[in-house]
């Protein structure tokens, strides 16, 4: 059942993708003012809701492994391999947001870039959790996690301000797609349905990888306790 | 299988470089105002961005699962030397 699920799953995703691409690609009316370049946005919108979904995965375990760090050390690795993953997905989902972003905002905005509210806070929002994966990478010691998860907790502070961004601000950026005033977000049924379709796919993909990133940390937290029972029997 | 994934991380390099070519080699110069050609040159660079874009989601997704895969295969393989 296990390896069924463990091929079904990539190959649902992989369709998924496909059709979110076709969906997009060929499907979708061309945008009037904006033109062919406005496609971007199927790809750049729901890459940022993924980013902001394992954000949230992230400050979960963290919080977790600051719960259960002295009761139940291995639930704590546990939500603290989770915590690893989704920051570091989530950064991968954001950087693709900060690159395709500014693409778009050259032929729509003619400059590559503004210290518009939304731009500014995302890029907050990524230096943080850049700070936080370099902060794995490099400290060391006991407290390293500890660290780690209080910067992840301070790092998902910053979420619903880029959320909000272009709510409470006045701002360059498009106005919100959903949640927004009257005349924002997607008119057209084919556009909604594409856009829909592409933020299923990349969501199956996102959870894929993190899925992915979880086991590869939950193994190298085995071959370390491995290596450090090693040391104490030496 | 190292191979393998070393070739396939190969393909996140060459999607980032054609991106590049589309936006930076490939792409005209934006259209002076009163332009005849404006709207092709227009279609041509939105066209060009869109595939640059396309190719960067991709370079970055599949840079970052042929990481993975070879931290994966470098963890087997401490694992088969421990024992």
């Amino acid at each position: 059942m296990r390896r069924l699920a463990l091929t079904l799953y990539p190959a649902i995703t992989l369709v998924l993708l496909v059709w979110g691409y076709y969906q997009a690609i060929y499907v979708a009316p061309t945008e009037q003012t904006m033109g062919e370049v406005q496609r971007i946005f199927y790809y750049h919108v729901p890459s940022a809701m993924v980013a902001f979904l394992f954000f949230a995965i992230s400050l979960a375990g963290s919080i977790g492994f600051l719960a259960y760090r002295r009761n139940s050390p291995d639930s704590a690795e546990k939500a603290d391999a989770w915590a690893v993953a989704g920051a570091e997905v989530g950064v991968v989902f954001c950087t693709i947001v900060l690159i395709t972003g500014p693409l778009w905002g050259r032929r729509a905005w003619g400059m590559w870039w503004t210290w518009d509210a939304r731009l500014t806070t995302t890029l907050v929002l990524w230096l943080i959790y850049v700070s936080y994966l370099l902060l794995r990478r490099f400290a060391a010691g006991p407290q390293m996690q500890t660290l780690a998860a209080v910067l992840g907790i301070f790092g998902a502070l910053d979420v619903p301000i880029v959320y909000m961004s272009n709510r409470w601000w006045r701002t360059q950026h498009p106005a919100p797609v959903f949640g927004g005033s009257g005349d924002s977000g997607i008119k057209d049924p084919t556009m909604l349905h594409a856009f829909g379709w592409n933020v299923l796919a990349w969501v199956a993909w996102g959870l894929l990888i993190l899925a992915l990133r979880f086991a590869v940390e939950r193994r190298q937290q085995e071959i370390r306790a491995e290596e450090a029972e090693e040391a104490l029997n030496a | 299988m190292k191979t393998l994934v070393r070739i396939f991380a190969v393909v996140p390099v060459a999607l980032l470089l054609y991106a590049v070519w589309c936006v930076l080699i490939v792409a005209p110069p934006s259209p002076a105002f009163g332009d005849p050609n404006k709207a092709q040159i227009v279609a041509q660079l939105n066209h060009l961005y869109t595939v640059a874009s396309y190719a960067v989601v991709w370079a970055i997704q599949l840079g970052y699962v042929a990481w993975l895969a070879l931290k994966a295969i470098g963890q087997r393989r401490a694992e088969t030397s421990a024992r």
